[in-house]
């Protein structure tokens, strides 16, 4: 395997073989991906054109194209690149690769030409696919149905992108200055860049108005429970069909809940003022329990005060018991109390 | 079951009975069989007794002030005319056994204060003396309105209490409160034909004695009985 080094091509040794250092053999791979970089090397190659280097990566032109300083017995000519979307491993890269991956399996982003036909023009309708990947059902199926949940019944105007598996956006693309060039300064625009087969890479870039109205985690999980409920089911357009049908919904009740502002409460930035915000939420919180507690306790003493029609001046319930007859007698069994006083004369 | 008497001197009701009469006597709230009261006093006790009988619609007071028939023994006749009063006068039916009675003989000097079944299992002979006992110095000035407002007044208190404590200790009223007023009994001792006894026959050994000079004239009984009727007939012209 050959690695490219501070422009000096080094051999290291291979497994169990022998040594080659200091020997220079004839290169036996090259790696489009990976070449020398012009400003590290020694030899004072000539410089490559950032537009080369595109075309490079994107395996549009060859390596060697222009000539160079070797000969094609050295350094062969690469074969041609693969045009269209490549069918790639469904490993992916870490974030932010810039597309110059080592596995030429990896996530390969899209040139400008594809990505041109995504990007030129504004589109008419709301589902962009120019790939023409959507295969299960027409595009227009599905662009009815992205019509339907995504723009009809959501209060977002939504775009959708469908790109192929293993595509990834041009790590120089602003998809933020795409919906701002295609929507303006609508608030309400919602541009989502679906994968097909791997809706786990789903982008969604969300217009001013609803990243000033809710967090931007509120929005994520949005957009990442709708992936999540797209991967249970198997075929690419049933994914998609899924990832939109319950992001449609989940974008209606966001629309119907009350949303959760950034509102700038003016004391997030003074300690003092936020502790004493904290303060008049707990006060209040504990004036609000003191105050049903209150409440209960007043309603409890009502429920055991004996029930009367007039408040205390009522009628008086006593407790009914079974009399025990005595004496004979049937009402009275002789229960009282004597007193005297003075005997009053006679009128 | 009850007893029929006392099992160690065998008293009972029917002693009374051999005495004041075994029927039933027609009785109003307030029974001033002498004559005593002045009409604002009479409306006073009235009110009185009105009172109580809004606070704890299931009792009734009755209130005899005059002297006593003889051979009266004040406590032996308030038991035997608990149980044998028909009141005319209340707003709803109501058994004897939730009466309370207050025997005033002024000439007497003595005060009883009986009452039923029902106010028995509410409280006990300690605080039944200690309410009559509150009434001592209107009594002693002749002053019955205010006495009796004392009573009620003393009764209420206790009663309330009871009440209260029926709500927040029901254990110890198992049978708890009721949810309304009791209604609709069935008049026990208002039914058959009422009458008095003309003549009252002598004292039963076996009943308690009371000092001879307080004995009353032995037309009381009689006199009892005539004025009720009267006062009944006056109130109600259409009913014997």
């Amino acid at each position: 395997m050959l690695l490219a080094s501070a422009g000096r091509l080094v051999a290291l040794p291979e497994e169990g073989g022998h040594d080659l250092t200091g020997e220079l053999e004839e290169a036996v791979e090259f790696l489009p991906d990976n070449p020398i970089p012009w400003h590290d090397s020694l030899l004072g190659l000539p410089g490559w054109m950032r537009q080369e280097l595109t075309e490079i990566r994107d395996r549009i032109r060859p390596a060697n194209q222009g000539g160079g300083l070797f000969p094609p017995q050295i350094w062969p000519l690469q074969p041609e690149p693969v045009q269209g979307p490549l069918i790639l491993d469904s490993s992916l890269p870490g974030e932010g690769d810039s597309g110059l991956a080592l596995d030429p399996r990896a996530v390969v982003p899209l040139g400008p030409g594809l990505m041109g036909r995504y990007t030129m023009q504004q589109p008419v309708g709301v589902l962009v696919d120019p790939q023409q990947l959507i295969q299960d059902r027409s595009g227009g199926q599905m662009e009815s149905l992205v019509q339907r949940w995504l723009n009809d019944q959501c209060v977002f105007r939504t775009t959708l992108l469908v790109f192929g598996p293993g595509q990834q956006l041009p790590s120089d693309f602003d998809p933020q200055a795409l919906r701002r060039q295609w929507a303006g300064e609508t608030d309400d625009s919602l541009l989502v860049f679906y994968f097909y087969e791997q809706p786990e890479r789903t982008l969604a870039i969300f217009g001013h108005g609803a990243c000033a109205t809710y967090t931007a985690a509120v929005l994520r999980s949005i957009v990442d429970a709708s992936v999540v409920e797209a991967a249970r089911v198997s075929g690419p357009t049933e994914q998609l069909e899924r990832f939109c049908y319950k992001m449609s919904v989940r974008l209606h009740w966001l629309a119907r809940s009350p949303p959760a502002k950034l509102v700038d409460t003016g004391v997030s930035g003074n300690p003092s003022r936020r502790w004493w915000g904290n303060m008049a939420v707990s006060v209040a919180i504990l004036g609000a329990l003191g105050l049903a507690a209150g409440f209960g306790v007043v309603r409890l003493i009502r429920s055991r005060r004996p029930r009367s029609e007039g408040g205390h001046d009522g009628p008086f319930l006593l407790p009914e018991t079974e009399p025990c007859p005595r004496f004979g007698a049937p009402h009275s069994g002789g229960f009282s109390a004597v007193i005297t006083f003075p005997r009053q004369s006679a009128p | 079951m009850g007893v029929s008497s006392c099992p160690h001197c065998g008293y009972s009701l029917q002693v009374a009975c051999g005495l004041y009469g075994s029927e039933a006597v027609v009785a109003e709230r307030l029974m001033d069989v002498d004559g005593t009261l002045v009409p604002e006093q009479r409306q006073a006790i009235l009110d009185s007794l009105d009172d109580f009988g809004r606070l704890f619609p299931q009792l009734f007071f009755l209130v005899y002030l005059g002297a006593l028939p003889p051979p009266a023994s004040p406590r032996q006749f308030a038991f035997w005319l608990l149980n044998h009063a028909a009141v005319t006068d209340l707003d709803g039916l109501q058994p004897n056994e939730r009466g309370l009675l207050l025997v005033v003989d002024p000439r007497g000097g003595t005060a009883v204060l009986a009452g039923g079944y029902f106010l028995e299992s509410l409280m006990g002979q300690e605080e039944l003396d200690l309410v009559l006992k509150s009434a001592a110095k209107d009594f002693s000035r002749a002053d019955y309105p205010a006495a009796l407002r004392i009573i009620t007044a003393a009764l209420g208190g206790l009663l309330k209490r009871v009440a209260r404590e029926a709500l927040w200790t029901p254990r110890r009223w198992p049978s708890g409160l009721p949810e309304t007023v009791p209604a609709g009994f069935p008049p026990l001792v208002r039914t058959g034909e009422v009458s008095l006894p003309e003549s009252m026959p002598e004292a039963s050994p076996l009943e308690p004695e009371r000092p001879p000079e307080e004995m009353v004239p032995s037309s009381a009984a009689g006199r009892l009985g005539r004025r009720t009727r009267s006062a009944v007939r006056r109130a109600n012209p259409g009913r014997r």
